[in-house]
């Protein structure tokens, strides 16, 4: 499968400089998605799907276009890269728009990321069935499952390949597959309110993923947890943020750090590097070498070798993710234009330890809405969770807001776990804040 | 559109303009032998503006979207589009934040109708309630909001975004009434919810493109005029918040939590609006938010912006619309004491 997409690349661009075109990139990708969804015990959706497509940049005469299409037939292709190479002649130059510095290709790491199941196809529907099965039987099979009102799984895999390859040296072929089970569950609370929670794994291998009844349990308890919810006082208050919900803080820090933000002066961290933006447990690196990474790369998007660097240390900030594009009108060296992978200082301690030494506060469970301001670095997210009280998990709490500012929030991180969340490429481990305006009543 | 805002003050220093223009066509073709047509055209003009006065800088922009083609784009619009995107930025020179907690929110004509789209518009989706998992399963024909509280979902209103001649399962789209004086009315259907409930289908059932399968969504979501006038509702508000402009909004179906995040806004003392807040997200729960409008003026607008609803992984293009409305109580996501 890959070799045609390397040949249908290769011709994309040979017909691209054929037509004219000073320079050419080509990525054509192929994955086969298959999804079952179960709801209330009853087959409610089956998808499966096979995409094709080609990326295509061309550079004519020093103008540039980014073109797509998914006809990939020989007869197609000529006319599309003709017609392509036709248009960008319409566009107003730009000289910031070259191929990579063929040097930044160079130096790939000689590692096997693992990145495909080689079982792939052995997950047959049979065994999605059963897995489906067995995330709804485990979720009723929770205490206090008469509560639950409904239950929703799903399980589904991807098998996705892609080849790249740049008119001034650049060649690569990868693939790589993903499992996933969800879990949703829907709780009568007997106030009226019908409370949801879900749980969720994904792997690269088939193998690593838990096992279903696990996370079919996990909803469950998460929706159950929900019952009873109600709103807290508003305060400055300890906030830990639970490891699958700090990507949402996490995401809003990274923005900004893209050289496009920077550029268009919508970054609250221009002109930070070097500089102390967060305490000294915000020490973060980008590692594309993960084996078995949901991130993990061996080259990025424009085929520069991925490195690891840090991005973070002890609070300094050291790095911005930089494309070639942006890069070059910034005179920035270009680093990688997006996230593969964080690895983050790893506290000593796990939650149920870093909510006893908090003693009291908030425990966030999952944002709701709400936004964060790239520019200024404002922001006001909605948040449920549970109190804490005493260094215990206490009642749930709903319906609430946390608000302030990036540069002050991550002063205020005085601890993480050392749990990092496996089931996305950020990692997030827990993180506890200090001083958090809270809002609710 | 571009030199125009890049003039529009010295302290302008980005720009970004967007314009999409789309002619769509859709084809519905059943093995009853129906076959059904609609032409879908859809125009959106977008503007941002980035200013920057004694190293600080701000963001904040308008856009325009209607059912129609470029000659939506006359003089007076793109006048508008050039002045409201920056007196939206400029404003944010002058804002804070409004303080934390709960107090009374005057929500402004216009898209303010995210307050509906979030707090009932969801949850009034037929397949949530089908399944039992939306707050509202077992409320219709109750009264749920004051009997001045009547809500549509429109799919006829002229131009609008969210307009559809028929959905596509083909039914015609109509006018479909959400609340009727207080009291909830119905569901929005598609063919399988309405078979479900044995009712006519409403024209709701929508999908992003032939990859994804139709599910009840939204079109127009508006409240209808009420007896209130907007000065009135200004007055009567001791401490608060007035809410012009929106980003985003989320809801969970079940619990019934709803958020929605004002990017644009005024304080309320005494009556007055007297000083301009920003990006602050105010968090409620649909029952008790819609229990709790006391006030509505008869100033309805329909928002002419680009709003995209998202259900599922599917996007469609959507319209809301508000009156001046108050809602006596809702948690202001600010900072600092009420």
């Amino acid at each position: 499968m890959n070799g045609s997409l390397l040949e249908v690349a290769r011709e994309a661009v040979r017909l691209a400089l054929r037509h004219g075109a000073r320079e050419a990139a080509a990525a054509v990708s192929r994955a086969r998605h298959v999804e079952l969804a179960y709801r209330d015990g009853k087959l409610e959706r089956v998808t499966e799907a096979t995409t094709r497509g080609l990326g295509l940049d061309l550079y004519v005469e020093g103008r540039y276009s980014s073109l797509s299409t998914s006809d990939l037939r020989p007869e197609a292709l000529d006319r599309f890269v003709a017609d392509g190479v036709a248009m960008t002649r319409t566009l107003a130059p730009d000289p910031h728009r070259r191929l990579p510095d063929p040097e930044l290709y160079r130096g790939q790491a000689a590692l096997d990321l693992e990145l495909a199941d080689p079982d792939y196809g052995s997950v047959d529907a049979g065994a999605r069935r059963r897995a489906a099965e067995d995330l709804e039987a485990a979720a009723r099979a929770v205490p206090g499952a008469d509560r639950i009102v409904s239950v929703s799984a799903s399980v589904s895999d991807t098998s996705a390949g892609r080849a790249l390859v740049a008119s001034n040296g650049f060649e690569g072929v990868r693939s790589g597959t993903d499992y996933s089970l969800s879990a949703e569950v829907s709780a009568r609370d007997p106030d009226g309110r019908r409370p949801e929670d879900w749980d969720a794994a994904s792997a690269r291998f088939h193998s690593d993923l838990p096992a279903p009844s696990a996370i079919g349990r996990g909803a469950a308890v998460r929706a159950l947890s929900r019952i009873g919810s109600r709103k807290g006082e508003s305060a400055l208050s300890t906030v830990a943020v639970d490891n699958r919900a700090a990507g949402r803080l996490v995401g809003a820090l990274f923005a900004p750090l893209a050289a496009s933000a920077l550029q268009q002066k919508r970054s609250f961290l221009e002109g930070r590097a070097g500089a102390e933006v967060g305490s000294e447990w915000l020490e973060v690196r980008d590692d594309p070498f993960v084996v078995r990474g949901l991130g993990s790369r061996l080259w990025d998007g424009e085929g520069l070798a991925a490195r690891r660097f840090p991005v973070f240390e002890r609070g300094v900030l050291r790095n911005f993710y930089v494309d070639c594009y942006y890069g070059r009108k910034l005179g920035m060296a270009p680093t990688t234009a997006r996230i593969s992978n964080l690895a983050w200082r790893r506290g000593t301690r796990g939650q149920e330890a870093l909510l006893a030494a908090m003693g009291d506060g908030i425990l966030v469970t999952g944002f709701l809405g709400g936004n964060s301001n790239g520019t200024t670095g404002d922001f006001s997210l909605g948040v449920q969770g549970f109190r804490v009280r005493g260094g215990r998990v206490a009642e749930p709490v709903g319906e609430m807001n946390v608000s302030g500012n990036h540069l002050e929030l991550w002063r205020r991180l005085v601890a993480v776990g050392d749990d990092p969340y496996p089931y996305s490429a950020t990692a997030t481990p827990t993180l506890v804040f200090e001083g958090v305006q809270l809002a609710g009543l | 559109m571009n030199a125009r805002l890049l003039a529009a003050d010295p302290s302008v220093r980005k720009v970004n303009v967007y314009l999409h223009d789309e002619s769509g066509a859709v084809l519905v073709a059943d093995s009853t032998g129906r076959v059904v047509e609609d032409l879908q055209p859809m125009t959106l003009l977008a503007a941002s503006v980035l200013a920057e006065r004694g190293g600080r800088r701000e963001q904040n922009g308008y856009n325009v979207a209607a059912r129609a083609g470029l000659e939506l784009f006359t003089p007076e619009l793109l006048d508008r589009l050039v002045r409201r995107a920056w007196e939206r930025t400029a404003v944010l020179f002058e804002a804070g934040q409004p303080p934390a907690g709960e107090m009374p929110v005057v929500l402004a004509a216009g898209s303010s109708g995210i307050l509906l789209h979030e707090a009932i518009g969801h949850g009034m989706e037929a397949d949530f309630n089908r399944k039992g998992v939306s707050i509202y399963a077992d409320k219709m024909g109750k009264a749920i909001a004051a009997p001045f509280v009547s809500i549509v979902d429109d799919g006829t209103a002229p131009g609008a975004r969210g307009s559809i001649h028929v959905d596509d399962e083909g039914n015609a789209a109509g006018r479909t009434v959400l609340v009727e004086n207080g009291v909830l009315a119905s569901y929005l259907h598609d063919a399988i919810s309405a078979r479900h409930y044995g009712v006519a289908p409403t024209g709701n059932g929508r999908r992003e493109s032939y990859r994804y399968p139709p599910l009840p969504r939204m079109r127009s979501t508006y409240m209808l005029p009420g007896p209130h006038e907007r000065e009135e509702i200004i007055r009567s508000v001791k401490r608060g918040v007035y809410c012009e402009t929106f980003s985003n909004g989320q809801v969970q179906i079940g619990a019934g939590d709803f958020t929605f995040f004002v990017k644009n806004g005024w304080l309320i003392e005494d009556g007055r609006l007297t000083r301009p807040i920003k990006d602050v997200n105010l968090i409620g729960n649909g029952p008790r938010t819609l229990e709790r409008i006391d006030m509505v003026s008869n100033d309805l607008a329909i928002d002419e912006g680009g709003w995209t609803c998202g259900k599922d992984g599917q996007s469609v293009p959507v319209s809301q619309g508000l009156p001046t409305v108050r809602v006596s109580s809702m948690t202001v996501g600010g900072r600092g004491p009420a």
